[in-house]
């Protein structure tokens, strides 16, 4: 016989939150809270150019200034740069997450094709958009 | 013994391999890409807590690789055992502490899974852009999690009458 262990009387096999679970709850949503105070830094600086990454390899760093499409991994993805922004024109994996992304234009802001490992990432130039503003 | 732990863990594989179909077949959209339900974490929360760690641990890294050569590109497998592994660790701790339901064991579990795959993509596509995903992955974890622990709690309290073996 296979032994089934546990029994309905332990305290954790109650199908009721516990005190601790509320706490960890709490903790959870503190963490998130706090990965999207980091984001707002993260992201949103100034930028003038694109940097699309291929299996941990550089394809190459492209103005944004200039219209063009390129095409990574022998076709696999085309990036488009257009208007200032960068996305992605097509994909042959199967989700399509990376075609249904927006254009990206501001500092490390990041498209991201994961099965194949193609990333578009904008270079953040350091400056914050207020002080391009001023500029 | 072992042959009857051997098809008790292969029928488990088999169940979880077609909720991850089903949920495949039909997904849900949410606005938010990879975001699904995991209705095959219900089989590794019931098979962590009726049957031991071994078994959810090879039920769900079997189901993974299964599901992943049929359904999905092999690049999506790592991130999934990733995902799966700190899943399970997290799970074991805090059952073992023995002070947090089935529900809140599930709600780590869901959290960690996706921590596990953003940080397995992050180190794969060497970013840590993604790991602004976070901030949306943990509530959404969260809020998976529970439910999947509520339906593996009601699943245990009901299939402890069946004979099973």
């Amino acid at each position: 016989m296979l032994k089934i262990v546990g029994n309905d009387k332990m305290p954790e096999k109650r199908l009721k939150a516990t005190k601790a679970d509320i706490v960890l709850a709490v903790f959870f949503i503190a963490a998130a809270a706090a990965v999207l105070v980091w984001s707002f830094g993260y992201f949103g600086g100034s930028a003038d150019s694109v940097v699309i990454t291929a299996h941990g390899e550089t394809v190459g760093v492209y103005s944004l200034s200039e219209d063009r499409e390129i095409v990574v991994d022998g076709g696999s993805n085309i990036v488009v740069i257009e208007n200032g922004a960068a996305y992605m024109k097509s994909a042959d994996c199967k989700n399509q997450h990376c075609v249904l992304h927006a254009p990206i234009r501001y500092g490390n802001e990041q498209i991201v094709c994961l099965p194949n490992k193609v990333l578009v990432e904008i270079e953040d130039n350091g400056e914050s958009e207020i002080d391009t503003v001023a500029n | 013994m072992r042959t009857k732990k051997l098809v008790l863990n292969s029928i488990l594989v088999a169940l979880s391999a077609i909720f991850s179909y089903v949920e495949a077949i039909i997904p849900i959209p949410l606005g938010i890409p990879g975001i699904k339900l995991g209705l095959a974490n219900v089989v590794t929360v019931f098979a962590l807590y009726r049957i031991g760690l071994s078994s959810a641990v090879l039920i769900s890294a079997v189901r993974i690789i299964i599901v992943s050569a049929l359904f999905a590109n092999p690049m999506m497998a790592l991130y999934s055992l990733a995902g799966a592994a700190l899943s399970l660790t997290a799970m074991t701790i805090l059952k073992r502490a023995k002070i947090f339901s089935i529900i809140g064991v599930s709600m780590a579990g869901g959290v960690f899974h996706n921590v596990g795959q953003v940080s397995a993509a992050a180190a794969v596509m060497e970013t840590v852009g993604l790991f602004s995903y976070l901030s949306v992955l943990i509530p959404v974890g969260m809020l998976t999690g529970v439910l999947i622990g509520i339906v593996s709690g009601k699943a245990i309290e009901h299939i402890k009458k069946i004979p099973v073996v």
